[in-house]
């Protein structure tokens, strides 16, 4: 029989360790299950989930002891490496909870309000619900943390502004050339980052994309991959003169587009804007063709620099955000801890389902008149409310002080079940106070004792008036 | 209702927008764009009827104001910024706009300024034309200077690579060209009607076509340049920074050309 659980987490991040050391306790997908296994064996845990992206390592558990799984959880990461130890950072009950939230509002990442950890914490979840690891108290947080991630990007414009390379790419295009439909994208080299930078176009509306590279092969495979032409590399000047964003990425040791190329491109092309987006270092484009009235020219610190911008005004949503996470985080271990609420109404479910039992086999023997029937059963539930009186204050009285060795002691001694959601005992409780309403006379019933939860409130009158 | 009530209607409601309008540029809400455009109607409906009661009133005291002139002016500007932010849906364009009416209004309202006499049995036919339409020129051109400043400002940021207020709140450097060079076409059609029917007057008046005052001169400028920007968008395909550089020179020679009309003339 356990006590009342407790959030615990146990992780590093891009905030605490260096990739050297977040790379030697990544988990990759294939050793999840596994990992997941043994993490829920370890002493003191419950449950367990398991976040591993290439910014974060963390195991969120609950746990009866929070400090001994904790402690568990610590050893575990660092078993084989000591030091990883002193990159660890270890949160119990509230703050866990803010810190699974922050992290699924994207609070935590290295590049604030990015969609793509939320994905990632999902799927971490979804492995630990099919490896059995997940099932009470962590599972609602889990799925908590999901609704708040919800409610922050819709409520602030963290996630508005773009912060990635690609997007930021997109976003400048857009802005120059007004909208991409039908645009066409050219390919000056056919890097992995070009290819990246493609899609992303792709997906704002480009319709035709073309690839120019000094390796005609490479060049035909990237065209096949993305759907798109491959040129040879002499004709990056007719090229150049079609394209309306071009996206370089070769190898070349000096800059590809020089200031003639790019004003003979500007002439044929009729003085139609043009946007380079230079992911190559060194660079590809000439930085004076960005001089040229109508060109366009970004290299990677260019957009590094945009995304810095747009993450410092990421970072004035994200106080807004934190406010909305700090009060989400306070109302869920709130409701979590008003889990004396359910232990009251199971054991008073009980108690009354008990006594229904008994005054009908002592009424189904002999005869009774109404006046009888209806004392009998008025007796049988002032017992009842006499007997729980006290039990009922006291078990309130130690959810309130949040101590859960009374509430484990509660179910240990009447046999309840630990953590069941508030939603099905709500319903099973009211289904039995309402079968036992009928019965109960009214001047027989005891005022309703002050109540921690709201819900545990609204629960308890209904079961008693 | 008295021109001069609507008029001052007109001119409340005008500021009211550009209180509208700027709130939009700091921080753009739908209601705040919805409230700057609903309330710029509501005054170019009262300054329309004012105009109105005052072009009905030119029968009987045919005097040119430079004041009334520039209130027409500000009168069609102002339903050219209306089809604006109505057609492109850009409440932003307001926020360029607005002010500048209101520049342009708040001191030909305070001082009448100097008078021209309409005069000429002859010339009576053309002249509302004559006026009407160099009017409606220099209104497109003031419109096309918010729109190129705009351009300019946006372009600024985009090369300087420090991306601001007008990066998140602009549309695209090319809607704004292009809206640019419409704006330029048709201030080209305009100002050749005007010089066309500008020259005939000088003809029946002095007997030359040209007779190169400040007013000619000026107006002769902007209607060569204008010229100039539309055989290079056609040709060459010159467009963007130089188009919206052409523009607001051709705004200034426009102003020149108006304040031309009046120079000599009594206050």
């Amino acid at each position: 029989m356990s006590r009342i659980p407790e959030l615990v987490l146990v992780g590093l991040s891009h905030r605490t360790a260096p990739v050297a050391v977040r790379e030697q306790v990544a988990v990759t997908e294939s050793v999840l299950p596994e990992v997941l296994g043994q993490i829920a064996r370890l002493p003191g845990v419950q449950e367990a989930f398991v976040v591993s992206t290439c910014n974060r390592v963390e195991v969120y558990a609950t746990a009866e002891e929070a400090s001994v799984a904790g402690r568990a959880i610590r050893q575990f990461l660092s078993s084989n490496d000591a030091r990883v130890d002193g990159h660890l950072y270890e949160q119990h009950g509230t703050e866990a909870v803010r810190h699974l939230f922050r992290v699924c509002a994207s609070l935590d990442s290295m590049v604030l309000g990015e969609p793509q950890i939320l994905g990632q914490v999902k799927e971490a979840f979804a492995a630990a619900e099919s490896a059995g690891t997940v099932r009470g108290l962590l599972a609602r947080a889990a799925k908590r943390a999901f609704g708040v991630a919800k409610r922050v990007r819709t409520e602030t414009a963290i996630g508005r502004a773009a912060v990635s390379m690609s997007f930021a790419a997109v976003d400048l295009a857009k802005k120059i050339l007004g909208s991409l439909e039908g645009s066409t994208v050219l390919l000056v080299g056919a890097g992995k980052m070009s290819a990246l930078a493609a899609r992303h176009l792709q997906g704002a509306g480009c319709r035709q994309v073309l690839v120019v590279n000094r390796s005609p092969e490479r060049a035909r495979a990237l065209a096949e991959e993305i759907g798109g032409t491959a040129l040879p590399w002499e004709s990056l000047e007719q090229a150049l003169a079609q394209a309306d964003v071009v996206v370089c990425s070769t190898a070349a040791p000096h800059a590809v587009i020089t200031p003639p190329l790019a004003q003979a491109a500007r002439r044929a092309r009729k003085h139609r804007p043009l946007f380079f987006v230079d992911l190559a270092v060194p660079r590809d484009v000439d930085p004076k063709v960005n001089d040229l009235d109508g060109i366009y020219v970004y290299d990677v610190d260019d957009l590094a620099q945009v995304v810095e911008e747009n993450r410092k005004a990421r970072e004035d949503e994200a106080h807004r955000a934190e406010g909305i996470v700090a009060s989400e985080a306070e109302a869920f271990v709130a409701a979590a801890r008003s889990e004396a609420g359910p232990v009251i109404r199971d054991l008073r479910a009980r108690a009354e389902a008990s006594a229904r039992r008994e005054v009908e086999r002592t009424l189904s023997r002999g005869e009774w008149t109404d006046a009888q029937r209806r004392s009998v059963e008025a007796m049988a539930r002032a017992l009842i409310n006499k007997i729980l009186h006290e039990p009922t204050q006291r078990i309130r009285a130690a959810a309130e002080a949040d101590d859960g060795r009374l509430l484990e002691a509660a179910m240990e001694l009447f046999g309840l079940s630990p953590a069941v959601p508030a939603g099905e005992n709500e319903r099973k409780g009211n289904g039995a106070a309402a079968e036992v309403q009928g019965e109960a006379p009214r001047n027989e019933v005891v005022e309703p004792v002050r109540v921690a939860g709201k819900a545990a409130a609204a629960a308890e009158s209904t079961e008693l008036t | 209702m008295s021109a001069a009530i609507l008029f001052h209607i007109g001119l409340a409601a005008y500021a009211l927008a550009a209180v509208f309008f700027l709130g939009y540029l700091l921080r753009p809400t739908a209601l705040a764009g919805r409230l700057g455009a609903w309330t710029m109607g509501v005054g170019f409906v009262a300054h329309g009827g004012a105009v109105a009661v005052r072009a009905a009133g030119l029968v009987a005291d045919p005097i040119f104001r430079l004041g009334e002139g520039l209130s027409f002016l500000a009168f069609l500007t102002v339903g050219v910024c209306l089809a604006v932010v109505r057609l492109y849906r850009m409440p932003i364009f307001g926020a360029f706009v607005a002010p500048l009416v209101l520049a342009v209004l708040v001191p030909a309202h305070a001082v009448p300024g100097a008078e021209v006499p309409v005069s000429g049995s002859l010339l009576d036919a053309i002249m509302p034309l004559h006026i009407g339409v160099a009017l409606g020129g220099v209104a497109l051109f003031t419109i096309g200077f918010g729109v190129a400043l705009m351009y300019l400002l946006l372009e600024r940021e985009l090369k300087a690579k420090k991306l601001g207020t007008m990066f998140r709140r602009l549309p695209s450097l090319q809607v704004l060209d292009n809206l640019n060079y419409k704006l330029v076409v048709l201030g080209f059609v305009l100002l050749s009607v005007t010089v066309a029917t500008g020259a005939i007057f000088s003809q029946m008046q002095s007997g030359t076509l040209v007779e190169f005052d400040a007013k000619q001169t000026f107006a002769l400028v902007a209607w060569g340049l204008s010229a100039a920007v539309v055989a290079l968008r056609q040709t060459v395909g010159w467009r963007g920074r130089r188009v919206a550089v052409a523009t607001m020179a051709g705004f200034v020679l426009m102003t020149f050309a108006y304040a031309g009309i009046f120079v000599g003339a009594p206050l």
